[in-house]
């Protein structure tokens, strides 16, 4: 074997009369999906040290889609970027990295217990009364226990945050449904990773689960930007606030919102700001309130037309579940039957890409996998999901 | 709106010259600077050689002509677009894409440079494993046998 390596390795050198030109590589390794990319950096050093920089993952933010039930579940990680900034119809050729995931032991039903996070989503897995929680990457296929909150609040809900200055995830546990002012923090990967409970200073109730735009909650809590996790609360004077949680420094504070009572926007990330996404009171238009200047509470308010504008049908179809980093409103389909649509929507330049992704769940697959032929349960899409491999 | 075509000869390293219409150099951002800087009616390119010049001259007159009808059947015409493209990236050998990304690059046609490189990345992604992207890319690796074993266990996620 080791010889037959060292006789080809000698035709190469002789054969190759041309190589891959490096300036131009990191182009070309842009286009390639995450797995490729890990088995090209076992081809040789110098090809592995243009993938080594951290920073490298961080430019291609993708749309994380998983569906499935009990032990079954499949994830997709699908390029969301814009390859053809001049058509409104592009259909994307690209390989996509899909596998199931199976528990074990075997039909241990599982459920997301937090929102992606900079490449991590934690899961609990529940068999024989206890409870587990695993840091799922799904980049890597990795599954690392995390262990059980020490303080045995009866009802808690589990925000994720990550600290970009430290490249550290913590995980925030709070008590769900009840006015507290305390909570418990883990650092993961921290060694011994304990967890530990501190003050808040500031009584509140967390309120458990995001919005949608259509008023629906989901079960997931908080958003995570540029090191601070936001996530929507009462306080004792009934009022609803946003607060904020410093990841790095762990200090909590409030921020007053701009509108009325109506929490029931969905949060999101704009131009590396929180956004809160709803409609305006007319219903005629969407709204998007971006903070501009957390400590003094500064919001701006901007109208956009709402998706039916551009086509009636729209509406009813699709939903929206976040924006990208370059400003599109991203807009998937309320039910997965067989091809996977994706609206991008730049409401700014009034400007719509509607992208069909292949390989779709056709009847195929859906037979191999014991699927049925109903819209596929579960379904939850991540928009700027950081593939990364550090973990 | 004109009718007079206005042609442009390129000449390439190797002195092979190319006529074409202004269109066609206007899908390339360094020709166009250059054609607007200095009205020469003959443009030497000193970095390209005149087989892969011939390839981007055939590129970019394919890609004008369809612009230009686009009009009446856009979505047919992409679709053939797409065809020619695919048909266009098949029959090269992987030295002439190398030498292509180089000179689309160079010429600033970033279409052209996103179609030659999704054609090696298309390559890469068909490996099975790091030993035969090696020997399809010619590439000689520079790691120890320890060295390799680490990697490997490393990325040992990527292999199924």
């Amino acid at each position: 074997m080791e010889q037959q390596d060292e006789e080809k390795r000698e035709v190469f050198t002789r054969t190759a009369t041309q190589s891959l030109p490096l300036e131009l590589a990191s182009i070309i390794l842009s286009k390639l999906p995450t797995k490729s990319v890990a088995r090209f950096r076992c081809v040789s050093k110098l090809w592995s040290s243009i993938t080594s920089d951290p920073s490298y993952f961080n430019t291609r933010p993708r749309l994380l889609v998983t569906f499935g039930e009990v032990d079954k579940f499949y994830f997709y990680s699908l390029p969301q970027h814009n390859q053809n900034p001049n058509t409104n119809v592009a259909y994307s050729s690209q390989p996509i990295d899909h596998y199931p995931i199976r528990t074990y032991p075997k039909h241990s039903p599982f459920i997301i217990k937090t929102e992606l996070v900079h490449g991590l989503i934690i899961l609990m897995i529940s068999y024989l009364d206890s409870p587990d929680l695993i840091a799922w990457n799904p980049t890597m296929r990795r599954f690392i226990n995390i262990p059980n909150p020490r303080w045995g609040w009866k009802n808690v809900t589990f925000l994720l945050g990550y600290d970009p200055v430290e490249c550290k995830h913590k995980l925030v546990c709070m008590p769900r449904d009840t006015t507290a002012d305390e909570c418990q923090v883990l650092t993961l990967g921290s060694y011994p990773e304990l967890w530990r409970r501190f003050d808040t200073n500031h009584k509140h109730c967390l309120l458990t689960g995001n919005n949608t735009l259509e008023g629906k909650i989901t079960g997931l809590c908080g958003r995570c930007i540029n090191g601070v996790l936001y996530y929507h609360a009462k306080l004792c004077s009934d009022k609803v606030v946003i607060m904020r949680f410093d990841i790095r420094s762990e200090k909590f504070d409030v921020i007053k919102l701009p509108w009325g009572k109506s929490w029931r926007m969905l949060m999101t990330c704009y131009e590396g700001k929180l956004a809160c996404v709803g409609y305006s009171r007319s219903g005629k238009s969407i709204s998007l309130w971006v903070l501009e200047d957390g400590t003094n509470h500064q919001w701006s308010n901007h109208l956009y037309q709402p998706l039916s504008h551009y086509g009636q049908d729209l509406q009813d179809k699709f939903k929206l579940v976040g924006i990208t980093d370059d400003g599109e409103f991203v807009y998937a389909p309320k039910t997965l039957l067989k091809a996977l649509d994706v609206i991008y929507l730049n409401p700014k330049r009034k400007t719509l890409r509607r992208v069909e992704y292949i390989p779709t769940v056709d009847d195929g697959f859906r037979r191999r996998h014991g699927l049925g032929d109903g819209p596929l349960p579960g379904l939850h899409f991540f928009p700027n999901h950081i593939e990364t491999i550090m973990s | 709106m004109e009718n007079e075509k206005k042609m442009i000869t390129l000449k390439s390293s190797d002195d092979v010259t190319f006529e074409v219409e202004e269109a066609v150099v206007l899908e390339s951002q360094f020709l166009s600077h250059l054609v607007q800087d200095c009205p020469a009616p003959e443009h030497k390119i000193k970095e390209v050689t005149g087989k892969i010049l011939s390839k981007v001259v055939e590129y970019c007159e394919k890609h004008v002509v369809v612009v230009v009808d686009g009009g009446d059947s856009s979505s047919s015409s992409g679709d053939d677009l797409k065809k020619w493209d695919d048909k266009f990236i098949k029959e090269m050998d992987l030295s002439t894409v190398y030498d292509l990304i180089a000179a689309a690059n160079y010429l600033n046609i970033q279409a052209l440079l996103d179609l030659m490189c999704q054609r090696v990345a298309d390559v890469i992604t068909a490996c099975k494993d790091h030993k035969e992207i090696r020997e399809t890319l010619g590439i000689v690796s520079d790691y120890t046998a320890e060295e390799e074993a680490e990697v490997l266990k490393e990325n040992e996620w990527a292999f199924d």
